[in-house]
């Protein structure tokens, strides 16, 4: 035993731990949590950032490139971009998810349709292409806008926005294996092609955007934007046009995870966006916040029968806020809540999920999008590119688009460094994914002789 | 059913795992933490397992074959076992200390091991990839624990390390290694049907013998025909409807020469209409003329007032339809072109539509396709040019014919019950006091619903020429309204473009704000109106008239308010939707078809 305990000791790096798919219900602060309960997660300190980035005509290269970004204090390179890499081609670069295994990150692009596959394993400091999936309307019969990349166990589940008949919100979701392979499609329920969901209210509308799954309830989650007509649009051209302000999103939908069939059509209106789900198994819930109508809404289960409601305001809809990007702390006690317009994060404490409250909230830049926290909660990361031709133009030096690090005591954000993508010449970043030098450390796959690392 | 933890004797935990649960440090491997939280797996499931037969598992993809050595000495590949049965794969090393790992993969296979019946039908294979320390003999020795009376349940290792690094890397096995110990891997387990396809894989969250039970006899119960069924993909399902009678296919369009080519026509309709649905002829792939002039949507966009083009570009335009196209010659809302085998070239190389840099680099996406080279060398002597490319899709665009509304009827076949009081009404206003032909012209035998000339109706004035609303009240879904002042988006709002239509081609002063009168044709089909689309529904444009349009300078001479009775509006808006043609499923359905697996292929 004593020496395994060695072998044990010398592997790990001192001051960090991390878990291989083992996660069931332990505390976990992070955005990490955010990400599917089937990856492997991180504890401690993490390496890099890694954040997929939008090209924009006029600026560097013009072209959609994965930025990786030094985030460990005790790096010599702490505070700086380490790597970019750019994919060609301005793809509508949006969201990005890790597989299972955390080896690859798929990136994807919300106009081009294409899945960009980094290997994130091999050198976690310098990540590299590994494979573009250039087919994936075609593949999956024809959804657009593949938007979460969400692991299950050895594949990963790729939502849609819209879809190639006509470019609107109608979509479905599709399984890949995690070598990029595509296994089936998944329609979104709508009116007239339910296929078998209970439809509890006034829609059934079709439509999706982000997807998350609650193993201890066989539950996924999936909710409702708007198509590529709207978010490939200039947004005063949207705004200003009535028919086009029709095309969202009014549902959540309840799927049997193990079975991916369609349950519960849930009615939340006005375009609700990203899900957040209760950690502890004993709770039943997730929250969701609506853009179009500034409201967070609570998604639950009573009596065995899943409900929604509408439990705050955020801020005035009428002057635009749009709450984007939403993070839940490891306890369920806290949730985070970004408006764009604004350029505000704010705190809602949500102890008792059907009546929130704002505890905090602070300016972050101009306009902001995402966030993601650290495991223990102490590191906040924002950035602020929501979609191409939604992005506010004008602004101040360095808030305008830009990636930032905070550290959070329980009561204050206080900034450590920021950096501005535009004066970088780098583009509008987006999502952002954490990674560590220990999860790859001692691969088999990555000695030089195999015969020698394990042998008879 | 509660935890039996069968660790093969060895209760110290997996450090990597259970000690980060716990919140341990890394020197206190030694202690089995309090707090570790036991998988699923370990315990009752907590929802009701998926009925057997209720639901179908997608081949994932094929299982990959590798040598084997078995605790029993013998030498094999994993296909030869796989054949003709169920298998459960999972990949262990004995030494796996870690909890929720391999011991729970051993215990929920002995769990499905006692729960399944048909023990002639399934099997278990536990793969070692710890070919240091599994030698068959530790091996049989391990599987002592696990023979009994149910399904066979094999204990194999990789006979060299050969077989062993390309087994990893085909089943995306992520071992860590140190001083030749393994200390920690992913543990994911493999359901393999008879044919040797995955069809479901567990990780420690998901495995349960419950589901993997359930699993392995919806697997049984299968059949292959039923299989085959559930395995492709599902498109997008148009519903198709039976072809119409098409003698009264024109009735109310006016006698034309046909299109007609020297060449074979059907041939070249079908080439210009794959062409027309190929997403490929715009710079990046994203848009096809089909994407814009939607069948479904009347060939325009009912979803949106002016079109958005390559990446979002904005387009300042209503999408004209595209039905009935073949009778016209002004084409465009500002007429600037008189040719369907001219007028493509404008949104294919528009910055701003499809976005291609050249005609070259059109011509040459298309010869990049096999199946479109052959087409045009056939049809045509010369190949892929930009005129015989232009035909194409003007052959195309002639067969979108769709006439004989119950409009039609009545006024040219003679058919006085094809319309209703209120329609028949809306008629008399149409022609009469609404003053609507005087544009939209109807003739003895035929109509078009168009003089084809420009005309200033105030609509592209106000736009230009007056301070427009910035509050908007937006209904974004049934019975909800958002209330907005759209200058909160200024800092990402580009400035709205100008339209002076007609004018912009001409520049001479008179054309200012004049736009060529559509069609009324299928009407119904084609909201939102205008030139801008900035008129929702058929109600509002009349009203709009009513008024006597928006006044202006340049307002043309037959626009006079109407002092039509609310009564006669609604009359006059009926007779509009009797001017829907009953071959528009017909020509959506032709649009739609399946392409035949000899004709080109588009994504």
């Amino acid at each position: 035993m004593k020496s395994v305990q060695r072998t044990i000791h010398n592997g790990l790096i001192a001051s960090l731990f991390f878990i291989l798919a083992s996660l069931i219900s332990a505390p976990l602060h992070s955005d990490e949590t955010c990400m599917s309960p089937y990856m492997a997660k991180i504890v401690g300190q993490e390496d890099y950032v890694y954040v997929w980035t939008l090209g924009v005509v006029g600026l560097g290269d013009e072209q959609d490139k994965l930025v990786t970004i030094d985030v460990n204090p005790s790096s010599g390179s702490y505070g700086e971009i380490i790597a970019t890499l750019s994919v060609g081609g301005r793809n509508e670069a949006h969201h990005s998810g890790l597989t299972d295994d955390r080896h690859y990150l798929w990136a994807a692009g919300l106009d081009t349709n294409k899945i960009f596959i980094f290997d994130v394993a091999s050198n976690p400091a310098q990540p590299s292409l590994h494979k573009v999936i250039e087919d994936f309307p075609e593949a999956t019969g024809g959804i657009v806008g593949p938007h979460t990349t969400y692991a299950l166990p050895g594949r990963m589940l790729v939502t849609g926005l819209s879809n190639t008949r006509d470019h609107g919100g109608e979509t479905g979701m599709a399984e890949y294996t995690n070598d990029g392979t595509y296994i089936e499609t998944y329609w979104m329920p709508k009116d007239g092609a339910l296929n078998g969901a209970i439809k509890t209210g006034k829609y059934a509308d079709g439509f999706g955007y982000d997807v998350r799954a609650m193993p201890h309830r066989n539950a996924l989650i999936t909710s409702s934007f708007t198509g590529w007509n709207n978010y490939m649009m200039d947004l005063g051209k949207m705004m200003s046009d009535p028919q086009a302000m029709q095309q969202f999103g009014n549902t959540v939908i309840v799927w049997d995870l193990h079975t991916r069939k369609p349950k519960t059509i849930l009615d939340v209106p006005g375009a609700p966006l990203e899900v957040r789900c209760a950690w502890d198994t004993t709770r039943n819930y997730c929250f969701t916040t609506t853009a179009l109508t500034s409201e967070i809404w609570l998604i639950y289960e009573e009596e065995n029968q899943w409900k929604s409601k509408k439990i705050a305001d955020i801020g005035d809809a009428s002057k635009i806020p749009l709450p984007v990007d939403i993070s839940i702390s490891a306890d369920d006690q806290l949730l985070w809540v970004n408006t764009w317009n604004d350029g505000e994060t704010r705190l809602y404490d949500v102890s008792n999920p059907h009546a929130p409250k704002q505890i905090f909230n602070k300016k972050i830049g101009d306009q902001v999008n995402m966030v993601s926290q650290s495991w223990d909660g102490k590191r906040f990361y924002y950035t602020s590119s929501l979609l191409g031709n939604w992005d506010k133009k004008t602004g101040s030096k360095g808030d305008l688009q830009y990636f930032k690090a905070f550290t959070w005591d329980g009561a204050d954000l206080t900034q450590t460094f920021g950096i501005d993508f535009i004066e970088a010449k780098l583009g509008l970043p987006h999502q952002m994914r954490f990674g560590a030098k220990a999860l790859y450390a001692n691969l088999y796959s990555k000695q030089n002789d195999k015969r020698v690392a394990l042998s008879r | 059913m509660y935890l039996m933890l069968r660790l093969s004797g060895l209760m110290f935990l997996c450090v990597v795992h259970a000690m980060a649960l716990a919140g341990h440090g890394h020197d206190t491997v030694s202690d089995v933490p309090k707090t570790v939280v036991l998988a699923p797996g370990y315990r009752t499931l907590s929802y009701p397992a998926p009925q057997v037969g209720s639901y179908s598992l997608p081949s994932i993809s094929d299982a990959f074959d590798a040598p084997y050595l078995s605790s029993l000495g013998l030498e094999g590949t994993l296909h030869d076992l796989m054949d003709g049965k169920v298998t459960i794969l999972s990949f262990i090393y004995t030494k796996c200390e870690d909890v929720n790992g391999c011991p729970l993969a051993a215990f929920v296979m002995g769990q499905i091991q006692k729960q399944v019946k048909q023990t002639e039908s399934v099997q278990f294979i536990s793969y070692s990839f710890d070919i240091k320390n599994d030698t068959p003999k530790v091996l049989e020795n391990y599987a002592q624990s696990f023979r009994n009376d149910g399904a066979k349940w094999d204990f194999l290792t990789a006979p060299n390390s050969e077989g062993l690094e390309n087994l990893l890397k085909q089943y995306n096995q992520t071992i860590q290694i140190s001083d030749g110990q393994i200390y920690s891997h992913m543990l994911r387990v493999f359901l393999i049907d008879s044919k040797k396809r995955i069809r479901n894989i567990y990780s420690t969250a998901f495995l349960h013998a419950d589901t993997m039970t359930n699993d392995i006899e919806t697997l049984l119960k299968e059949d292959h025909t039923a299989l085959s069924a559930v395995m492709g993909r599902v498109p997008m399902l148009v519903e198709k409807t039976p072809l119409m009678d098409k003698d009264s296919l024109t009735n109310g369009l006016p006698n034309k020469q046909p299109y007609s080519s020297e060449k074979s026509l059907a041939e070249l309709e079908e080439l210009g209409r794959q062409l027309f649905f190929d997403r490929k002829l715009s710079h990046n792939g994203t848009l096809s003329c089909g994407m814009c002039h939607i069948p479904q949507q009347g060939f325009t966009s009912n979803e949106l007032s002016t079109a958005v083009g390559i990446e979002g570009r904005t387009v300042k335009r209503n999408t004209p339809t595209l039905l009935n196209v073949s009778y016209l010659s002004s084409l465009f809302h500002d007429s600037r072109e008189s040719k369907l085998e001219q007028q493509i070239w404008s949104p294919l190389l528009a910055h701003n539509e499809m976005g291609n840099p050249s005609v070259d680099f059109v011509v040459k996406r298309i010869e990049a396709n096999p199946n479109y080279k052959i087409a045009f060398r056939k049809i045509f002597d010369e190949g892929i040019t930009m005129g015989t490319i232009g035909q194409a899709f003007a052959a195309y665009q002639h067969t979108l014919i769709a006439a004989d509304s119950p409009a039609d009827r009545y006024l040219y076949a003679g058919d006085n019950e094809a319309l209703s009081e209120s329609e028949k009404n809306g008629y008399g206003i149409f022609v009469g006091k609404g003053r609507c032909s005087g544009c939209h012209l109807v003739q003895s035998n035929f109509a078009l619903f168009t003089d084809e000339l420009a005309h200033n109706t105030g609509v592209g004035y106000k736009k230009a020429m007056t301070n427009n609303d910035s509050f908007f009240t937006a209904k974004i879904a049934h019975g909800i309204d958002v209330s907005y002042d759209v200058n909160y988006v200024s800092p990402s709002a580009e400035p709205p473009p100008s339209d002076l239509g007609k004018y912009e081609i001409t520049e001479v002063p008179s054309d200012r704000w004049k736009f060529r009168t559509p069609t009324l044709r299928n009407i119904e089909l084609t909201a939102p109106y205008m030139h801008d689309g900035s008129f929702q529904t058929l109600s509002d444009v009349v009203r709009f008239y009513n008024q006597g349009g928006f006044n202006n300078p340049l307002l043309d001479s037959l626009i006079k308010p109407l002092s039509l009775t609310e009564a006669e509006e609604k009359d006059l808006v009926s007779f509009l939707r009797s001017l829907t043609s009953s071959q528009v499923n017909r020509v959506v359905d032709r649009a739609l078809q399946e392409f035949s697996p000899n004709s080109v292929s588009i994504d």
